[in-house]
């Protein structure tokens, strides 16, 4: 399933993993580069497009959007490592950030984060052995006012209680079968 | 100019300074850690944060004045950072306040949350910015919890020379944007956020940069120190000593880190025309020669150390010839009689390029009084050919020069030059007159780093540089761009070059060089049109290059255009060692042939002697050159010598084949003067003490020389410092009039560096300069009632290889595990081995050969064994090789070859 900008869900990841860029994500690259001023500009599109081709952003990816890019790999790995949404370890095709921060808290927030532990049955940093999702406690996604809430890849989920998380759980597993 | 208002006291400061400037110039210390003058703010560490008001403006936006008349100032609600905050007419700002001493002291002890406080074992200790602005601003005690601090593994190494502790570091980003902005390497980059923040490298090699240990000085913290001097020394306990970097031209202000006679480290010395603050790795590391105390050359050394430390004389014995320790008295009586027996036409003398002036004079005024001989010559061949002192004395860089003033108005010419490997200080002030705006152009026969900065860039073919600079000379004149005023006053020959070249067209320039004839006249008017312009020449034109037609070129371009002869104007050689220059300007020069060419001062020699080549039947004499490992002729002429004389730091090939070996005190264990290629004449101090009982190669002239002088002439060899010997060169050496030592002040020990001008933002580990900058000896063309001569002479364009051959040329390396580079070990990932033939990829996939596999290649004379290192900056056609693998004596730099391959995988190790 080639994912892209374009298309859908960009922090979804292919199902097979690549080595490489594909031709199709190269010619989005090309495509992506041409609308900015330099090559340097599309730094992060193009991370997407890579993270989304490679499972996460492993050495070789940030070598070869450096090599694109002319830059050099230690700047891309900066931008990598600054934003949250990218990932320079092996994800889940889900990441689950849920807020637990202070107003969310309040609203049950971390009861919420102990429930979709048990029901997932991972702690928060890891990823389920099926590879679909990895969950996060993360401060702030800015939904307090509808908490509890979770973020899942770009998809917002606001109000929740266990078992409308666990419909959702059940919809995204349905949804890669299918 | 704005004026501004801080804490009360006026003062007028030009637009666009920052806060932290501003209040500098009124006596005011504001705080920092991030800010650095050399480096763009970035307000990342908020030490600097002051308050900040600006003039409160009527509805007619005029000034509003209170009851004493005074302004009405709108105080900012929050504090801003100095460091970033831009003046503004009417600013005011406050430093003093109890809000700001509140808020530097919070910022300190936010940035105190993580740090390990291990100061007692922090190379840095004793010298932190941290630990002083705490002690002065921070406060007593912290309000975070000493178990809660964030750990990280420590230490990690950024690269084999630069170790990282990453718990110390408060993320102000120096070393990031000195890697960034300064030195080019963008390879230094912030991971993560928050506490978890950390410097990350992925270059491969890892933090691949020629100045990583700059980082080292300019970070505030302990978080970035070197392996070098890691654990060494507390540097309360150094005794700072200045000195000048032996290693290449540039010349380098340096402080040598002396305790318990060993260098603990070097580190720059600010000098604001030459190195600025910085210094390249090489210069900062590789100083393990003068403390050499293992033999790794050789059979085994009487004295067990690598280092000389007494003379040897050749005696036979039952294990056949030997060198055996000797007294001085016994060996100086032995090279006395020996040089003596073999009179003035049965000498020979050669010196490296690296000595002092001092040394240099001394060994040729030996060599032409005592022995009355004029058989002298200079190692290496560089700048031997007819581009030579003669034309840097003439054209070169004016004085008064500063690479670090150039800007928009200015263009750099660099041909036939690798700054960054030849002389890196160089290429990083090039780089930046670049981004001050200079129009730099820049050619060579394959690709260099300097590319980047280009606005004209050209890979001509090799030989063909004289083509290259005569099609820029004809494009000038074609678009009528000459300086005609300048050229009428100054210079002659004009109609008869315009004649000469008239069949030499752009067009022919351009085939003859392989580039684009309308790229050619771009340049050629870039070049032209800039106010100033410099012209930058390396070792590809110095090597000996025979093309009689490089140097009327390079004159007749720097002519035509009018850049010579006054301050920012000229022509630069990159010279391969510390002291080429003063060897030039002490008569130690000699043609291609051997024939010595020159007195001190370029006062032509009318008996220049027969020898042709290194005479093998003569008594030869070897003052600090190891040309023996370089060349085979060298060698061979060595082995058959009757009598040879080798005066070194080390026990080197050369000294092997010596008949006595006498031993010399490195350039830190004595005083003396060194000339950079700029010819800047420069003072350093001794800062440990010789081994042994080396001596000084001035010492050693003198008592030789008073050995065998009759009584009446001892009078004039009594040196009793280089001081004395420097006041003689003032008189004999015109160019050196005004170099005597009371010119030349060097600070004693210098305190630590408080009270200058910059020390705020340096502090820590910057080393002030009140001894001057050196001395810059002025070029004739400076003289205005000099008229230069401009001559047409065809260039010889070196013919193209037959088919299938490819050419071989010569190109340094910084790292040239050279005989004294190769004494630091910990410089041995960085080196360049003579064995590589550095080949583009394009060759390598015809040949089929893959990194570290073996070739041969045949010049037709020779047959030279090569391992495969790929370089992607080279062009298809050209393989490369160092200049002392084949230099040597022949001083030719480019061979047609054949490349066999041997074996065309990596060999086994």
């Amino acid at each position: 399933m080639m994912t892209s900008l374009k298309s859908g869900n960009i922090l979804e990841t292919a199902a097979q993993p690549t080595t490489r860029l594909s031709e199709s994500a190269l010619r989005e690259i090309d495509g992506l580069i041409k609308k900015y001023a330099t090559k340097r500009s599309a730094i992060m599109p193009v991370l997407y497009i890579a993270q989304a081709e490679y499972g996460y952003l492993t050495h070789e990816a940030i070598d070869e959007v450096a090599r694109i890019l002319e830059l050099d790999p230690t700047e891309v790995l900066s931008i990598a490592g600054f934003y949250t949404l990218y990932f320079t370890h092996p994800v889940g095709r889900y990441v689950v950030q849920i807020c637990n921060d202070l107003p969310c808290a309040l609203r049950g927030a971390e009861k919420f984060v102990t429930e979709v532990r048990q029901e997932l049955g991972i702690a928060p940093n890891e990823t389920t052995p099926d590879g679909m999702f990895t969950l996060e406690a993360v401060p702030c996604i800015a939904a307090c006012d509808n908490a509890p809430c979770m973020q899942v890849n770009l998809e917002y989920y606001e109000k929740l209680t266990l078992e409308k998380a666990r419909e959702i759980f059940a919809q995204l597993r349905q949804a890669v079968k299918g | 100019m704005p004026k501004v208002t801080i804490d009360g006291q006026e003062v007028n400061v030009p637009a666009g300074t920052v806060v932290v400037e501003a209040a500098r110039q009124v006596g005011n210390e504001i705080p920092v850690f991030c800010y650095h003058p050399k480096l763009a703010p970035v307000g990342m560490c908020r030490m600097c944060l002051v308050e900040v008001g600006t003039p409160r403006l009527n509805k007619d936006r005029q000034v509003e004045l209170d009851v004493d008349g005074k302004p009405i100032i709108n105080w900012m609600p929050k504090f801003q950072t100095g460091c970033t905050q831009v003046v503004s007419e009417g600013m005011a700002i406050r430093t003093q306040t109890s809000q700001v001493a509140a808020a530097r002291k919070d910022v300190l002890e936010f940035l105190l949350t993580s740090h390990p406080l291990d100061c007692p074992v922090c190379d840095k200790g004793g010298e932190c910015p941290l630990q002083n602005l705490t002690m002065a601003y921070g406060p007593g005690v912290s309000r975070f919890d000493y178990a809660v601090k964030f750990h990280f593994q420590k230490p990690v190494h950024l690269n084999n020379l630069i170790t990282l502790d990453r718990e110390r570091c408060i993320q102000c980003a120096r070393c990031t944007r000195f890697s960034d902005e300064i030195a080019g390497d963008p390879v230094l980059g912030f991971e993560n956020r928050g506490r978890g923040m950390e410097i990350v490298t992925l270059s491969d090699p890892p933090f691949d940069s020629k100045f990583s240990g700059n980082t080292t000085d300019i970070c505030p913290v302990g978080a970035l120190t070197t392996r070098d001097f890691r654990f060494r020394a507390r540097v309360w306990e150094l005794e700072d000593v200045p000195s000048i970097c032996n290693h290449c031209a540039v010349g380098c202000n340096t402080i040598i880190g002396q305790r318990v006679n060993d260098i603990k480290r070097i580190m720059p010395r600010q000098n604001e025309s030459v190195n600025e603050i910085w210094l390249c790795d090489k210069g900062r590391f590789a100083h393990h020669f003068a403390n050499s105390r293992q033999s790794t050359l050789g059979p085994p050394v009487p004295s067990g150390t690598h280092r000389l430390e007494t003379p040897l004389i050749r005696r036979g014995g039952p294990q056949g010839d030997r060198l055996v320790p000797a007294s001085w008295p016994e060996a100086l009586k032995l090279v006395a009689e020996k040089l003596s027996a073999a009179g003035p036409d049965g000498v020979y003398g050669i010196s490296g390029d690296r000595l002092p002036n001092e040394d240099m004079y001394l060994f040729q005024k030996f060599f032409r009084q005592v022995l009355g001989s004029n058989h002298l010559a200079r190692w290496p061949v560089v700048a031997r050919g007819p581009v030579t002192g003669t034309l840097f004395q003439e054209i070169g860089l004016s004085s008064g020069s500063n690479f670090g003033k150039m800007g928009k108005d200015t263009s750099i010419l660099v041909v036939g030059a690798d700054a960054e490997e030849e002389a890196p200080i160089h290429f990083l002030r090039i780089k930046q007159a670049g981004d001050r705006g200079a129009a730099l152009i820049v050619a060579n026969p394959y690709h260099t780093k300097l590319e980047k900065y280009g606005r004209h860039c050209f890979v001509y073919r090799p030989g063909s540089a004289a083509a290259f600079v005569w099609g820029l000379v004809r494009a000038i004149m074609d678009a009528g761009l000459e300086q005609k005023e300048f050229l009428g006053s100054r210079a002659t020959g004009l109609a008869e070059l315009q004649t000469g070249m008239e069949q030499y067209t752009v067009a022919r320039a351009a085939e003859l060089a392989g580039v684009k004839a309308e790229d050619l006249q771009a340049a050629a008017q870039t070049f032209a049109q800039a106010a100033n312009g410099v012209l930058v020449i390396g070792r590809e034109l110095l090597g000996s290059d025979t093309d009689p037609a490089l140097p009327e070129a390079i004159r007749a371009l720097l002519t035509v255009t009018g850049h010579i002869g006054k301050a920012q104007n000229g022509l630069l050689p990159l010279l391969p060692h510390n002291n080429t220059q003063g060897a030039l300007d002490m008569g130690l020069d000699a043609g291609p042939e051997y024939r010595t060419k020159w007195l001190p001062g370029y006062q032509p020699v009318t008996d220049k002697g027969t020898s042709s080549g290194i005479p093998a039947s003569s008594a030869i004499y070897v003052i600090g050159s190891d040309l023996g490992s370089e060349s085979d002729l060298a060698r061979q002429a060595l082995e058959a010598a009757p009598f040879v004389i080798v005066q070194d730091l080390l026990l080197t090939e050369t000294a092997l084949l010596a008949d006595v070996v006498l031993p010399a005190a490195a350039p830190m264990e004595r005083e003396g003067t060194f000339t950079s290629s700029e010819r800047r004449v420069q003072r350093f101090k001794p800062a440990l003490q010789p081994p042994g009982h080396a001596l000084p190669d001035w010492w050693i002239l003198r008592e030789l020389a008073q050995v065998m002088a009759n009584a009446q002439d001892k009078t004039g060899w009594r040196y009793d410092t280089p001081a004395d010997i420097m006041a003689e060169i003032a008189h004999v050496v015109p160019q050196y009039a005004t170099m005597a030592y009371e010119n030349l002040p060097v600070p004693d020990l210098p305190s630590r560096k408080l009270d200058y001008d910059d020390s705020l933002f340096y502090r820590g580990t910057s080393f002030l300069n009140p001894g001057g900058e050196g001395q810059v000896w002025p070029v004739k063309a400076e003289d205005s009632a000099v008229v230069l001569q401009v001559r047409w002479v065809e260039p010889a364009v070196a013919g193209q290889p037959a088919a299938g051959q490819t050419w071989l040329i010569t190109r340094p390396h910084l790292y040239d595990a050279g005989t004294l580079l190769s004494q630091t070990a910990l410089l041995q990932p960085q080196m360049v081995p003579h064995t590589w033939l550095h080949v583009s990829p394009a060759d390598a996939a015809r040949w089929g050969v893959a990194e570290g596999a073996a070739v041969s290649v045949s010049t037709g004379e020779d047959m030279l064994s090569f391992v495969v290192h790929l370089d992607a900056d080279l062009p298809a056609g050209i393989v490369t090789a160092a200049p002392a693998r084949l230099e040597g004596a022949a001083g030719q730099t480019r061979w047609p070859v054949n490349v066999t391959v041997v074996n065309a995988q990596r060999l086994a190790s």
